[in-house]
């Protein structure tokens, strides 16, 4: 699981961000994007002091100002669950298909998945 | 057009003769050399790969992309961030940036007037790749080892003591790079963005 990916998993959960200039912001993660721009609701940002508190409704942070984000240790458990998902819903679509349905879609799906090279290998002598 | 038909899709690639290549280089540099000795081209290859033994590779050191980072997954790794933050936990992922993944990770704080540490449990990181000065993997045998004449605080003792040092340290940079800055010189921002 990429960084990113864990990343786009955290939405909808609490976490903190420590920006580069050492501000902290407690909010949860509304939603984000490759670039790791956030937008983040409940916010209590925190002076890079540790001093200032403020409460704010909802923030946009562009990604390049972030140091560091931590998030809970449940969120990996969240990934793992959403992966076993996708891989059953995936197995049975292709199950489906092999049995008799719209072939070509399922292949592609499962080609993609792991290399899906094997199939075309016979094809053509010298 | 004749070879064209009777191409197979399980046939080497054929436009990636090294061997052929060099030899043509090397006559080039030094004029014609004895005859290279019949063998099979395709020795030596691997899944296709059109590498002969002697063209010479990049020592495996000059490897910095991203991509070095693989042998530190699932290791127990201490990451020294740009700020002087010190995070020690297992590096479970990265990416192209950079960033990477610490989990089960703890803070190293430091007093090095009085060599006392403490370590602050912090959970898991998404650290940006951007901030990260460097990453070492931790030598597990010697991991329970405090240094000799290092002492472990609690961290209400060493925290005020780590965040004074971090501050002076602060303010010896910026008077530092007043002074320089008198002399003309640019300020370099080590620490600071």
């Amino acid at each position: 699981m990429l960084p990113l990916g864990l990343l786009t998993a955290a939405q909808g959960h609490a976490m903190l961000v420590e920006l580069k200039n050492g501000e902290t912001l407690n909010g949860h993660l509304v939603s984000c994007d490759t670039w790791m721009n956030l937008t983040l609701k409940e916010v209590v940002q925190t002076s890079s002091d540790g001093d200032k508190f403020f409460r704010i409704a909802e923030v946009y942070v562009r990604g390049n100002n972030i140091k560091y984000m931590r998030v809970a240790d449940e969120i990996v458990d969240i990934v793992k669950e959403q992966q076993a998902k996708d891989q059953a819903a995936r197995a049975a679509r292709t199950g489906q298909d092999q049995r008799g349905g719209h072939g070509g879609r399922g292949d592609r799906g499962r080609g993609m998945g792991r290399g899906g090279r094997g199939r075309g290998r016979g094809r053509g002598g010298s | 057009m004749e070879n064209m038909n009777k191409l197979n899709v399980n046939d080497q690639p054929p436009m990636l003769d090294w061997e052929a290549h060099l030899r043509a280089q090397q006559q080039q540099d030094h004029g014609p050399t004895e005859p290279p000795q019949q063998s099979n081209p395709y020795e030596g290859r691997v899944l296709g790969g059109a590498v002969p033994r002697d063209v010479p590779q990049l020592p495996p050191q000059a490897f910095t992309t991203s991509a070095q980072l693989l042998e530190l997954v699932d290791k127990k790794v201490n990451v020294c961030l740009r700020d002087d933050k010190f995070i020690q936990g297992v590096m479970r992922s990265y990416d192209n940036y950079g960033n990477i993944v610490v989990k089960d990770s703890i803070e190293k704080l430091y007093c090095h007037a009085q060599k006392l540490f403490a370590d602050v449990p912090r959970g898991m990181f998404i650290i940006r790749g951007e901030n990260i000065a460097m990453i070492g993997e931790i030598d597990l045998d010697k991991d329970d080892d405090i240094p000799a004449g290092w002492t472990r605080a609690d961290v209400e003792v060493v925290f005020p003591l780590h965040k004074a040092e971090s501050e002076a340290r602060k303010e010896e940079v910026e008077r530092k790079e007043a002074n320089l800055a008198k002399l003309g010189f640019v300020p370099e921002h080590g620490m600071e963005f």
